[in-house]
């Protein structure tokens, strides 16, 4: 896939094409779990396939720009927040994942708002059920800390339609320069006619306070990293379920 | 009784601020403030650090305007290691930066400004957003999404990440661009271009029509303008003297009208009649650097020595804000304000020397004269710029030197102290450093385009109050009035995270105060 410069038409790798977002700044402790993850996972997939090029004889492709341009069709793209440049990216696959950290309030023990950039998707009409085992219902709900496990979650297509629906308790364009995933996903569909079928991996966090980037998982907090094996099989549900999904109507 | 009016925080631009309307007893205007709200102290947190960490350091001001301290702190470190950087490097860098500017413009413009002027003044708030755009104009929205896209992909490309990146460093760049990653550039120019066709098409379609009263007097006022220009005048964006800066002479000993002894604080106006060293856009003679331009055209000083800013730029600080208030120190506080960023280059600059953004910036010299001085012409200012970039861009990429392989020169300390500037998308951009012997920071001065440009955005607010509000101005206000009064913010595309050394977004308050202080009224908008 051709990523730059005017309006993309994808030219990739097939009717599997997807793409995989951390949302986070690794500066800030738990927001940082986004782009850590993906990022950790394609390093993983990364050197799995160079080690059966090599048995193969045959070269890894190059990365397009990306952190990974892997060869099941899959992308992976960190990013400190979304921004509406993604919509022609967005536009070029079939489907998304969109992996964050969801702020939970520590002292209460229980979810403390909205997850930092993506909502209680779980809660529109088309999608279904949560994914993640430690459901709860919606993301302001939740049985405690302890309870509050990480989720795969849909964003229901219905929400990209009408953003005065999604209930995101945000604006729908928010002033700043970033978005929403439902938000991104309207603008998409809407600019291009199309949009991918979208989950989110919200990850409960607690800790935002300015960390070293370079501390691997040690630098988040005790809370985030006993969640993250729990991560770990949701994101491979996801990779896995790629033909499952339905792409969004334009 | 006295009142205020404020709106807080103003919206659509890069940061915390509001904006208050002093009114008098008889409910006339009498003074408009522009208050940044927020403070971070950049400067001071710097210092014990090594000077090769600041490019990446100071890259973290902002989301915004990474790519600019970048390379104006990669530059101020060529200093302190006095090295002459490889040619590639030079190249590469310069390929950085007008990347920057284009995505920085079409931010502005595609997103920020344009819901304004397509949607109009009295439009649905609520609609008056890119959502909007993509709603009434598709075509225009994929464009400004597209020319981003093009000019975030070059920094991608080139450095590994859109943004705080640390790939330009003293003495160079850390890597050169790889042939393919080149040739994926140009593929995508031709989209890049028919996308800024489009938006200068439609733009000016609406100066001729709806928005002429904006250009003719939205925010217009004589002021100074500053800016880098190249060899002969032309526009430049990122060193007026390219890489030869140790071949220039001494500090102090060029550029400033009163000559090498330098500018004292208080000097009189009067001495800023065009003297020797100047040069008038009839005879231009600027082997380049900063330059400095009248009101009227007049070139009042030409290849000014970034080493030499203390001797004509002076910051004064108000109670009422924490950004502070940079002057042209020879006409003294707030006579010597002066305007920067892309209208100022396109004012200062006897022309950019590619052929189709000469053709537009014709376009906007025939429509503003040859000084524009309406604070609006800078939307006109950035789609020129945008096209300026990218036939940059393409000159650039055909570049055989920018395949070379050398792009960097390693060197050990050599000067402790040093001052660098480049041209960001908001404006001249200066950094200066003193180090102690070990090479760490003992001294950080940061002078960014926002904060130069702070006294013509109040005046730009005052100017559009006294324009558009009703006099007497009444207890309530128009959404849409107050919109335009923000708007004159947004010709100015601000960033305050930079220029304060802080980060967010912001909706908008407007109060009225009775000369105590008390409340009288209040309009909030989220």
């Amino acid at each position: 896939m051709e990523s730059i410069g005017g309006l993309v038409v994808y030219s990739g790798r097939g009717a599997n094409s997807s793409l995989l977002i951390g949302i986070g700044n690794p500066l800030r402790g738990d927001d940082g779990v986004g782009p850590w993850l993906v990022e950790t996972w394609a390093r993983r997939r990364a050197w799995r396939e160079a080690a059966l090029a090599a048995a193969q004889g045959a070269a890894a492709d190059a990365a397009d720009g990306v952190v990974g341009d892997l060869s099941a069709g899959l992308r992976v793209r960190v990013v400190d927040q979304l921004l509406p440049e993604l919509a022609e990216e967005l536009a070029a696959v079939r489907r998304v994942l969109f992996v964050d950290a969801w702020r939970v309030d520590s002292k209460a023990g229980a979810p403390g708002g909205t997850p930092l950039q993506v909502g209680p998707a779980d809660t529109g009409p088309s999608g279904g059920g949560p994914l993640g085992s430690g459901h709860q219902g919606s993301g302001h709900q939740g049985s405690g800390h302890h309870g509050c496990r990480p989720r795969l979650l849909p964003i229901a297509t219905a929400d990209r339609r009408d953003p005065s629906a999604m209930g995101w308790g945000v604006p729908a364009w928010t002033p700043g320069h970033h978005l929403t995933p439902p938000v991104l996903l309207q603008l998409t569909a809407g600019l291009y006619g199309r949009a991918p079928a979208a989950h989110s991996l919200l990850i409960p966090a607690t800790a935002f306070a300015a960390t070293d980037p370079g501390g691997g998982a040690a630098r988040f907090s005790a809370g985030l990293r006993i969640q993250l094996p729990l991560a770990w099989p949701l994101l491979d549900q996801w990779l896995q379920q790629g033909a499952g999904m339905l792409e969004h109507p334009s | 009784m006295t009142r205020t009016i404020t709106i807080d925080p103003v919206t659509r631009i890069e940061g915390h601020a509001r904006i208050t309307l002093q009114l008098d007893a008889g409910g006339h205007l009498v003074e408009a403030r522009f208050h940044v709200t927020e403070f971070r102290g950049f400067e001071t947190f710097c210092q014990g650090r090594p000077f090769h960490e600041m490019a990446a350091i100071t890259a973290r001001i902002c989301g915004i305007c990474p790519v600019s301290h970048l390379l104006t702190s990669a530059r101020t470190g060529d200093r302190l290691l006095a090295v002459r950087i490889p040619p590639a490097a030079v190249k590469l860098r310069r390929l950085l930066n007008l990347a920057q500017i284009s995505q920085s413009h079409a931010l502005s413009f595609f997103h920020l400004s344009s819901p304004d002027f397509l949607l109009g003044w009295q439009s649905d708030p609520q609609r008056r957003n890119l959502f909007g755009l993509m709603a009434a104009e598709p075509e225009l929205a994929r464009a400004g999404i597209g020319l981003r896209q093009f000019g975030q992909a070059i920094i991608e490309r080139l450095a590994g990440r859109r943004i705080h990146n640390a790939w330009a460093v003293p003495g160079g760049v850390r890597s050169p661009l790889a042939l393919e990653d080149r040739d994926r550039i140009l593929a995508a120019l031709p989209a890049a271009r028919a996308a800024a066709a489009l938006a200068l098409e439609r733009f000016k379609r609406l100066l001729d029509g709806p928005l002429q009263r904006e250009l003719n007097s939205f925010g217009t006022f004589p002021s100074l303008f500053l800016a880098l220009v190249g060899p002969g005048g032309r526009w430049e964006h990122l060193d007026g003297r390219g890489d030869a800066w140790e071949e220039r002479p001494a500090a102090g000993t060029h550029g400033l009208v009163q000559g090498p002894t330098g500018l004292q604080a208080g000097a009189s106006p009067d001495s800023l009649a065009p003297q020797a060293g100047a040069s008038s856009f009839q005879s231009p003679s600027s082997s380049g650097g900063l330059r400095l331009v009248a009101a009227d055209g007049r070139v009042l000083a030409d290849g000014l020595d970034e080493d030499d800013y203390p001797t004509f730029l002076a910051e004064a600080v108000e109670p009422w804000s924490y950004l502070k208030f940079p002057y042209y120190r020879p006409l003294g506080y707030p006579e010597g304000m002066y305007r920067v960023g892309p209208l100022a280059r396109l004012n200062v600059c006897e022309r950019i020397g590619t052929p189709w953004a000469d053709a537009e910036l014709a376009d906007l010299r025939q429509r503003c004269g040859r000084v524009a001085l309406s604070s609006f012409a800078y939307h006109q200012a950035r789609l020129v710029e945008i096209v300026a970039c990218l036939e940059g861009i393409e000159a650039l990429l055909h570049d055989p030197e920018l395949q070379d392989p050398h792009v960097r020169s390693r060197a050990s300390l050599n000067a402790r102290e040093a001052v660098g500037v480049g041209e960001a998308p908001r404006g001249t951009l200066f950094h200066h450093y003193r180090v102690n012997e070990q090479g760490l920071i003992t001294r950080v001065n940061l002078i960014i385009a926002t904060g130069q440009n702070n006294l013509a955005m109040n005046r730009t607010v005052l100017q559009i109050a006294r324009e558009c509000l009703p006099d007497p101005v009444p207890a309530s206000i128009p959404e849409a009035l107050l919109n335009r009064i923000e708007a004159g913010i947004r010709c100015f595309d601000p960033c305050l995270s930079c220029s304060t050394h802080a980060a967010g977004a912001m909706p908008i308050r407007l109060e009225l105060r009775a000369a105590d202080g008390r409340l009288l009224a209040q309009q909030v908008r989220d």
